[in-house]
């Protein structure tokens, strides 16, 4: 048994204790107790240190430094207290099982440090499925390993304010999964992921490209930018985008729908709408030629299996991204769905995708808004409540908590959250999810950048965790604007100096 | 509370105070000033030792359950002597209790004797003799030679009395002025022993204090005494003190516990005769 830390003092719960620590305990810090009929093991959720000299009694400054002089010589003045949660029999949590006891423990009974034996038991379990991700915040001794089976299966929220190590995370689970040749698809919107260097031969860097051929007439409108209201102009694209004109490929593509649309202008009621229409393709045409490509072939091709696949959104606006991934979304989902059938006996064409998929969708809050609906939101949703059933796994990312629809952050059995500020976020989450207490919450103003608290199925025990930082990963951090600046001014002086010093004739600057 | 007694405070606020702050205010503010020295106290490093005593008590259908406890206890926290008593009585009237207090209390004094620097008890010595019987302060006057005796609070006329004070001296001195300083010691006698009572502030604008001196007590005397308290003092007042008085405190709750342990919690009507 390790060293004695406290005792337990005042009014004992089965899943809440406190006690008297003979120093000052680390919130995340785990105890164990000995009661009932094996090792306890709690988490210290709250931690508080007064002094008796040093009481808010105190009235002025004066009171204040003389009482800290007494304090100081006083070894019985310091009170540290310890708030622990039971997280169930030392037995059971190492076999990923967690059994609280029935009664609570007796006033009186001693608090223990953990012993790194009892906890890699625990936090790091053996098993292909479990990877590693980190050490515990407070033990570092300890690595922390998550369950990659329940991300794919009950999937993940990464939740967390800018700079706080997002990416990084996301960066740690696609290294992880491509180290035991899983298959995972990142949607990139802010190029965060293209220089992750795990080898050739495990990333697949794809751009962000849609097919307006694939596209249902209302997505193509969306894509070309006509507005939703301007019904004319919509009727006058789905008149015009026929079989036929879909059948094209390349710029045959665009010049048959613009001369569909033109046809449609022969109309005199539809002629003004048809003009615009035509517009808007040539100028989308001219403006996303990068993005929008006709001749490509099915874009779910290009997703290669047992790779990560990074796809780049970063040249796409919002509204073209949200098409692009909801239409990944839904093709996988069908491809998952037939792979399923197809093991069942059922399937009549062959699936892309034998083995289960994890997607990870950057900026949450964009493309599965709490207040609008999106159709990446409807896959997504859907993803959410059948992904299970097809080994389809979603993580969603984001800074911005509150402003992801609840629904589909309630069904994430999986939570990692970082530091975290606000009210409204806090909040949101504590009430989509039931994996993380009110008082871990409260945490999350605490934590530094890389740390987390790990709750939900991919974890044995809620967990504090310091993130490993990934290494293969050369960008993602802020700009260094300053320093940009002055390398930038400092080369501009050189070449005034040297321009100048061209017009100068030799030897007529005398020493 | 009703809000008549409010209004008419406010109403005959000023007539009210005009009864302390009268004509005679002035002059007994003035005697007092005559009688303050001003002295900026010099922190001396020094074992300062508090004492004090507790009493508590429960009546039970006609018994008495009773602690007494008297701690002597460093600014450090060091515990350097302690007594205690509890029992279950007939009777156990306050002033017996009082007594006893007063009596543990000299025996804890007599006990940290030589353990530390500078001994303090907790109250005035004076008013013990109100509370207490004779032989419990005869006890303090015999073991307590070389003690000091504090207090925040005193009713003690004994100085501006005979100018027909109304409040007690403390208050006095306390309105003269607020730099630190103390008071000319004023000899009186405590069971026919000589008692010399000095008013005294250990830093500015901190509050006065009483402090009643056994033994003689010149300027000079008094000057190394404030200046040994001055140090480990909070707000103007010795931290032993306050430790000594926490340390010994007995509540409510601790005498309930002891029922407890009797037994008495649980016995018919114990509520009503725990005074709850």
């Amino acid at each position: 048994m390790s060293e004695e830390l406290g005792i337990l003092i005042g009014v004992t719960k089965p899943d809440q204790v406190t006690f008297e620590s003979r120093r000052p305990v680390s919130i995340g810090e785990y105890v164990i107790l000995n009661y009932g009929i094996d090792k306890v093991l709690g988490l210290v959720e709250k931690s508080s240190i007064s002094s008796d000299a040093l009481g808010s009694s105190i009235r002025n400054y004066e009171e204040a430094f003389e009482s800290k002089h007494v304090a100081a010589e006083n070894r019985r003045d310091k009170s540290y207290k310890g708030y622990i949660r039971i997280l169930g029999y030392v037995a059971e949590l190492k076999k990923c099982k967690a059994i609280l006891p029935a009664l609570p423990p007796e006033p009186g009974t001693e608090v223990y440090e953990a012993s790194v034996k009892d906890l890699d038991a625990i936090f790091a379990p053996s098993g292909q499925q479990w990877v590693m991700i980190g050490t515990l915040l407070r033990n570092t001794g300890v690595g922390a390993r998550v369950d990659i089976n329940k991300v794919v299966s009950r999937h993940l929220a990464v939740l967390a304010m800018t700079g706080m190590g997002k990416s990084n995370l996301v960066s740690l689970l696609a290294k992880e999964i491509a180290r035991i040749s899983g298959t995972m698809v990142i949607f990139d919107y802010h190029d965060d992921y293209s220089t992750l260097d795990m080898g050739s031969n495990n990333i697949n860097l794809l751009d962000g490209r849609i097919n307006p051929r694939l596209l249902s007439a209302d997505k193509l409108a969306e894509v070309i930018e006509i507005q939703e209201n301007a019904s004319n102009q919509m009727h006058v694209l789905r008149l015009a985008f026929t079989e036929d004109v879909k059948q094209r490929k390349g710029e045959d593509f665009w010049d048959a729908l613009i001369h569909a649309a033109s046809e449609v202008g022969a109309d005199k009621l539809y002629r003004e709408a048809a003009a615009k229409v035509v517009d808007k393709i040539d100028d989308a045409r001219r403006k996303f030629h990068t993005i929008l490509d006709p001749s490509m072939t099915d874009p779910l091709a290009l997703l290669k299996n047992y790779k990560i696949n990074i796809i780049n959104l970063v040249e796409l606006t919002e509204r073209q991204a949200n098409i692009a991934v909801s239409f990944y979304l839904e093709e996988l989902l069908d491809d998952r769905k037939k792979a399923t059938r197809q093991n069942k006996g059922a399937a009549k064409s062959q699936p892309r995708f034998p083995a289960p998929i994890l997607v990870a969708i950057e900026e949450a809050h964009v493309f599965i808004p709490k207040d609008e609906d999106t159709d990446t939101k409807y896959f997504a949703s859907k993803v959410a409540r059948e992904g299970r059933k097809f080994g389809l796994g979603l993580v969603i990312v984001s800074q911005r908590p509150r402003g992801i629809d609840a629904n589909i952050l309630s069904q994430m059995g999986s939570l990692a959250v970082m530091r975290m500020i606000q009210q409204d976020d806090q909040m949101h989450i504590s009430a989509a999810s039931e994996a993380l207490s009110r008082d871990l919450i409260d945490q999350l103003t605490s934590l530094n950048p890389g740390e987390a608290i790990f709750a939900g199925q991919w974890v044995n025990l809620p967990t504090f965790v310091k993130v490993d930082e990934v290494k293969e990963r050369k960008i993602g951090g802020d700009q260094k604007a300053v320093e940009q600046w002055s390398q930038l001014a400092a080369l501009k002086q050189q070449a005034a100096k040297e321009s100048s010093e061209s017009y100068i004739p030799s030897g007529y600057i005398q020493d | 509370m009703l809000k008549e007694v409010f209004l008419g405070a406010l109403r005959n606020k000023d007539v009210k105070i005009s009864k302390i702050k009268d004509s005679n205010f002035h002059k007994i503010l003035a005697e007092a000033s005559s009688r303050w020295i001003s002295y900026e106290s010099v922190p001396e490093i020094c074992e300062s030792a508090g004492i004090d005593s507790s009493w508590n008590r429960r009546a039970f259908q006609g018994l008495q359950l009773y602690v007494i406890d008297a701690v002597a206890v460093t600014s450090t926290n060091k515990i350097l002597a302690l007594e205690w008593e509890e029992d279950i009585a007939g009777s156990a009237r306050s002033e017996l209790l009082e007594s006893r207090a007063m009596v543990m209390e000299a025996s804890v004094a007599q006990k940290a004797a030589g353990k530390a620097d500078n001994i303090c008890l907790d109250g005035s010595l004076v008013s013990r003799l109100t509370k207490s019987k004779p032989e419990a302060a005869s006890e303090i006057v015999k073991k307590c030679t070389s003690c000091i005796f504090i207090s925040k609070t005193s009713e003690s006329r004994l100085q501006f009395g005979p100018m027909g004070s109304k409040a007690g001296d403390i208050y006095y001195y306390g309105h003269t002025s607020k730099e630190a300083g103390f008071s000319i010691p004023v000899e009186t006698q405590f069971c026919h022993a000589p008692l010399f009572e000095v008013y005294a502030r250990l830093r500015d604008h901190t509050p006065v204090i009483r402090i009643e001196i056994m033994s003689n007590a010149t300027e000079q005397e008094v000057k190394s005494t404030l200046n040994k308290l001055r140090y480990h003092s909070v707000g103007g007042y010795p931290y032993c003190l306050k430790l000594a008085h926490n340390t010994c405190k007995i509540t409510n709750e601790d005498i309930d516990r002891l029922a407890s342990i009797y037994g008495l919690q649980n016995e018919q009507g114990a509520r009503d005769a725990l005074n709850e």
